[in-house]
C-alpha cells in the first residue's frame, strides 16, 4: 500500500503525541491537597485527544487507499522546487543576520535577492529593495520608534 | 448629550483626534502593529493634554486600527490585527473572484455600522450588561473558550477530524512557556524566548501570509498571490453596498449583539467576537454551504462584530473600572494619570466627560467611514507597482511587523517556521484557522478549567450545575450534536423511503 496524505498527518498527530507523553513526566506533579492540577495535566489530554485524531486519519488513509484516489505531486517541477529552497535559504539567512548585521544590510540586500528570486530585472530590484528599506526604516523606525537593529552601522548612530 | 457633542468642536481636540485617527489606519494595515500597540505609543503624548482629547485619540485610533486590519486581510490573506483573523475567510476569497472592492467597502460599512451600534449599547444598557457579565467565574469563562472553540466545528470545511487535529496542534502550542498556576517552564527546552509563550501575533501572519507567499514561489506564480488582491476594476456603488447590507439585516443585529457582549467580558475582546461572529452567522445562515467560498454573510459578520466589540469593551471599563481587552487596560490607566477614576461613581462625578466620551464614539464612525476610505485607496495604489515587488513587500513587512512586536528576532523565525507549518498544512488540506482559535482560546481554557478544579475540590459537577454554565453547556452540545443529529434524521428519512 502506497503512504498517503491522510497517513503522513496521522503520522505526524501520533509522533507530536508521542513527543508530548515522553516529556511530561518529567514536569512536577500538582497537589493534591488543594486539588491543584499539575502542568501536565491539559497538554497531556491534547495528547490523547491527538492520539484518537491520529488514529481516525490513518484509518482514513487505509480507506482512501483502496480507493485509489491519486493525490498531486509535490513540488509540482524542479524549478518550483529550486525556487522554494532559494526562499527558505534566503529567509533563514535574514532571520539569522538581522541581528548581526542590522536592519539596513540585512534587509536590503534580503529584498534584492528575493526580487532576483521572483524574476525581475537587477536594476529594478535594486531600485525596489531600497525603496522598500527606507519607506520600512521611517514607518516602523522613526514613525513608531521601534528600535530596529544598527548592527554592523551602529558607529552610524541609526 | 448634545452639549457634548458641541464641546467637541475645538481644533484641540479635533486636531489630534482626526491625526490619531489616519495613524491608526497605518497600524491597523501593517501586520505585526496592533490597535493595542499603537494606543500604548500615543499614550504618552496624551498626558499633555485635556482628557477628552486623549480619551477622544485613543478611541479613534483603536476604531480604524480594528479596521484597517481587515484591509490587508482582505487583499493579501495577512491580517493586519489579531481581531482580523475572522475577516480573511471571505474576504480574501472574494478578492481571489475579483470582487475586492466590494469586500472591502462592504467591510468598512459594516465596520462604521457595528461601531455604532456597539456605541449604542454602551450608552443604553451598559450598566445592565457590565453586572451580568460580572456574574461570571471560572467555570463560565471556561465554557466561553469551550464554545468560541465549537465555532471552529462550524468554521471548518471538509474533514472534521483535521479541523480537530488543527484545534489541537493550537491548543497544544498554547501550553508552551511558563505554566501560570505551578509556575513551570513548559517545553521551553531552556530557550528564554519560550519562557513567556507563543504570541499568536507571528504564528497568524505566518500560517496565512507567508504561507501563501511559499505557495506563490512553489507553484512559480505570482499571478495568483497579487492577482487575488487586485482591486475589481470600476468603482463599487454605494447603493449596491446598502443593498447587500439591507439583505443582511438581520445578521447585522445578530453580529453587532454578540460583539458588543464579548466586548463587554473581560478578557475577551474583538478578536474572538469576530470568530464567533463568523461561526454563528454560519450556524444561522441559510447557504451555510457558501462559507469560506466568498460570501457576502461571512464578510458581514466577523467585520461588524470585531467593531462593537470595541463599544463593549469599554462597559466593563467605565462601569466598573475593570479593562475589557488590553487597550481599555491601557485607557485605565491613562484615566488615572488624568486624575479620573473610572467605576460606577464616574457617571456622577464626571457626567460631563462620560457623554463627551459618548459623543466621540459615535462622531469616530463617520469620521472612520471617511479615513477608512482614503486608506482603502493609499493600499490599492501599492498594487500599482509590479506583482513581484508586492509579493517582496508583503514578505517583508510580515517579517519586519513581526520583529517590531517584542523587538525580538526569535518571533521573525517564528513567522517563517509557522508559514511553512501553513503551506504544508495547506496542503494536507488541515484548515489553518481553528489552528488561531486554538492558540488564542486554549489559555482561557485550561486556567479556567484548572482554577475551577481548585474552587470545587476536583469536582466537575460546577462547571454545569451553574445556572449560566449550564446555558452555554446546553447550547454547547447544541452546536456540537445539531448537525449529526440532523443527518441522522436525513438518513432515517431516506431509509423510511426507501423501504
Amino acid at each position: 500500500m502506497k503512504i498517503n496524505r491522510e497517513h503522513v498527518v496521522g503520522l505526524v498527530c501520533l509522533a507530536v503525541a508521542a513527543a508530548v507523553l515522553l516529556i511530561t513526566p518529567g514536569f512536577p506533579e500538582g497537589q493534591e491537597g488543594v486539588h491543584l492540577t499539575g502542568p501536565a495535566f491539559f497538554p497531556n489530554i491534547m495528547a490523547y485527544l491527538l492520539i484518537l485524531l491520529g488514529t481516525a486519519q490513518i484509518l482514513a488513509g487505509i480507506r482512501k487507499a483502496r480507493v485509489g484516489n491519486g493525490e498531486p505531486k509535490f513540488p509540482a517541477s524542479r524549478t518550483s522546487a529550486l525556487r522554494l529552497a532559494g526562499f527558505f535559504v534566503l529567509t533563514a539567512g535574514f532571520v539569522a543576520l538581522f541581528n548581526p548585521l542590522g536592519f539596513f544590510p540585512t534587509t536590503l540586500v534580503f529584498l534584492f535577492l528575493l526580487m532576483l528570486l521572483f524574476g525581475m530585472p537587477a536594476a529594478k530590484s535594486a531600485l525596489f529593495s531600497a525603496l522598500y528599506t527606507v519607506v520600512i526604516y521611517l514607518l516602523f523606525g522613526q514613525l513608531f520608534t521601534i528600535g530596529l537593529p544598527a548592527g554592523i552601522l551602529g558607529f552610524l548612530g541609526i | 448629550m448634545i452639549d457634548a457633542f458641541i464641546s467637541l468642536l475645538r481644533l484641540d481636540i479635533l486636531l489630534p483626534w482626526i491625526l490619531s485617527m489616519i495613524l491608526g489606519v497605518f497600524i491597523g494595515a501593517m501586520p505585526g502593529l496592533t490597535a493595542t500597540m499603537g494606543v500604548a505609543l500615543i499614550v504618552p503624548l496624551t498626558f499633555h493634554m485635556q482628557p477628552i482629547a486623549g480619551l477622544a485619540m485613543i478611541l479613534g485610533l483603536s476604531f480604524t486600527a480594528i479596521f484597517a486590519g481587515d484591509i490587508p486581510a482582505t487583499f493579501l490573506r495577512v491580517p493586519g490585527t489579531p481581531a482580523s483573523g475572522a475577516a480573511v475567510l471571505d474576504g480574501y476569497e472574494m478578492s481571489k473572484q475579483g470582487k475586492g472592492s466590494l469586500a472591502i467597502m462592504l467591510d468598512l460599512f459594516c465596520s462604521t455600522l457595528g461601531g455604532l451600534i456597539g456605541v449604542l449599547l454602551l450608552i443604553t444598557i451598559s450598566p445592565t450588561l457590565a453586572r451580568f457579565a460580572l456574574k461570571f467565574t471560572h467555570f463560565e469563562y471556561f465554557w466561553l473558550g469551550v464554545l468560541g472553540l465549537s465555532m471552529s466545528a462550524v468554521i471548518t470545511k471538509g474533514s472534521n477530524v483535521k479541523g480537530l487535529i488543527s484545534i489541537t496542534g493550537g491548543i497544544l502550542i498554547s501550553t508552551i512557556g511558563i505554566d501560570v498556576s505551578t509556575g513551570y517552564p513548559r517545553f521551553t527546552f531552556g530557550n528564554i524566548n519560550l519562557m513567556g509563550g507563543i504570541s499568536f501575533i507571528p504564528v497568524m501572519i505566518g500560517l496565512f501570509g507567508i504561507s501563501e507567499v511559499i505557495r506563490a514561489v512553489a507553484t512559480h506564480s505570482q499571478e495568483q498571490m497579487t492577482g487575488a488582491a487586485v482591486i475589481q476594476s470600476g468603482k463599487v456603488r454605494i447603493g449596491e453596498i446598502l443593498k447587500i447590507m439591507f439583505r443582511n439585516k438581520r445578521l447585522i443585529g445578530q453580529s453587532s449583539l454578540i460583539g458588543t457582549l464579548i466586548g463587554a467580558l473581560p478578557g475577551a475582546g474583538a478578536d474572538i467576537a469576530a470568530w464567533v461572529s463568523y461561526g454563528m452567522a454560519k450556524k444561522t445562515s441559510r447557504k451555510p454551504e457558501e462559507f469560506g467560498t466568498g460570501s457576502e454573510e461571512g464578510v458581514v459578520a466577523p467585520t461588524t462584530a470585531n467593531n462593537a466589540a470595541l463599544g463593549g469593551t469599554w462597559i466593563p471599563a467605565l462601569v466598573f473600572g475593570i479593562p475589557g481587552d488590553t487597550i481599555t487596560a491601557i485607557v485605565l490607566g491613562a484615566m488615572l494619570m488624568y486624575g479620573l477614576k473610572p467605576g460606577p461613581l464616574v457617571f456622577q462625578d464626571n457626567k460631563e466627560l462620560v457623554n463627551q466620551i459618548f459623543a466621540v464614539a459615535l462622531v469616530s464612525q463617520a469620521f472612520l467611514l471617511v479615513l477608512g476610505y482614503l486608506g482603502i485607496k493609499a493600499f490599492a495604489w501599492m498594487f500599482k507597482f509590479p506583482r513581484n515587488v508586492v509579493l517582496a513587500g508583503i514578505t517583508i513587512f510580515s517579517l519586519v511587523g513581526a520583529f517590531a512586536m517584542r523587538s525580538n528576532v526569535f518571533d521573525v523565525f517564528l513567522v517563517v517556521l509557522f508559514g511553512i507549518a501553513g503551506f504544508f498544512m495547506e496542503k494536507a488540506e488541515i484548515p489553518l484557522a481553528p489552528f488561531i482559535l486554538g492558540l488564542v482560546l486554549g489559555p482561557m481554557i485550561e486556567d479556567n478549567l484548572r482554577i475551577g478544579l481548585i474552587k470545587s475540590d476536583g469536582r466537575l459537577l460546577p462547571f454545569v450545575s451553574r445556572p449560566i454554565s449550564a446555558v452555554f453547556a446546553l447550547v454547547f452540545l447544541f452546536l456540537f450534536l445539531s448537525e449529526p443529529a440532523k443527518a441522522l434524521v436525513r438518513k432515517l428519512g431516506k431509509g423510511r423511503k426507501g423501504a
